[in-house]
């Protein structure tokens, strides 16, 4: 887990080195990511529990993946949360990239969100590359 | 605030809420795992208790002696195992964790309601003493 701003052009670094430091390195204990590879699909399962689908938020730029998500709570729904006698779960806004390389595109990720787990998922280089062959048809 | 003590003999002043956190694990502080929010409204105390990832069916809440115990574990079967592929990274827990909180000897099971939404437990319980008649070992999650 290296900071590396280059590009990374081979198949062993992507596996490698897909995570990109937090922004806040004091934030270590949020967004825990696992990273599965099943079939032809990379699968990241990222902890966030408590947000509404809205709030979350997912980007693709310059080979990196963004995940972000934010409290947005209007007055009335703080105010009908009562009394808060103890806080210990985090209400900011929180994000984390990884870096995923430029074969990918936006429509080639798949999100969704359950029990607090934010899943995403996108195809493996080599699915890329099978799809990119194109056959000229013979008449 | 929240004052916390351990007490190991027999309790007669304990602050509401005292909690006991059973999973001290290394690597895993008492910060990190089964973060509870407390607060109270319209004569009910609600628990919010981050707990992503687990089904209905293996998180388990239990009163007894005054203590309100909430633990979930994974009961993935090796099927479902298979399943998820090759792990490349793990950094979520994946084991099972506990935790306790002192709620007094007037709650009854059948005060506390609980349900699971987008990973977190709300567990609500009255404030203010009733008397329950109906008895039950486990509190529902809807």
């Amino acid at each position: 887990m290296s900071y590396v701003p280059e590009k990374r052009n081979s198949v062993f670094d992507l596996m490698e080195d897909m995570f990109e430091p937090f922004n806040m390195p004091a934030m270590g204990s949020l967004m825990k990511t696992d990273i599965r590879r099943k079939d032809d699909k990379y699968l990241l399962d990222i902890d966030l529990p408590g947000y509404r689908k809205e709030d979350i938020r997912i980007s693709l730029y310059n080979g990196s993946l963004n995940i972000s998500a934010e409290h947005h709570e209007s007055k009335e729904d703080k105010d009908a949360k009562g009394n808060i006698l103890r806080q210990e779960r985090y209400s900011g806004s929180c994000s984390r990239s990884f870096y995923v390389g430029d074969a990918i595109k936006d429509s080639d990720i798949q999100a969704s969100y359950q029990n607090g787990i934010l899943t995403v998922s996108f195809p493996t280089e080599e699915k890329k590359e099978q799809e990119e062959k194109k056959y000229i048809d013979i008449l | 605030m929240q004052t916390m003590r351990f007490v190991p003999a027999e309790r007669h002043e304990h602050d509401l809420f005292d909690d006991f956190f059973d999973n001290m694990l290394p690597g895993y502080g008492t910060n990190e795992l089964m973060r509870t929010d407390i607060r109270e409204k319209d004569g009910k105390y609600l628990l919010d208790i981050d707990l992503p990832g687990f089904k209905k069916e293996d998180m388990k809440i239990s009163l007894y002696n005054g203590t309100l115990t909430i633990s979930a574990e994974h009961h993935d079967s090796q099927e479902e195992k298979d399943s998820k592929g090759n792990i490349l990274r793990q950094e979520r827990y994946s084991g099972s964790c506990k935790r306790s909180f002192y709620v007094g000897e007037g709650i009854h099971e059948s005060d506390i309601q609980a349900s699971y939404q987008n990973g977190i437990l709300t567990v609500e319980m009255p404030s203010e003493q009733k008397k329950q008649e109906e008895e039950r070992k486990y509190i529902d999650i809807r």
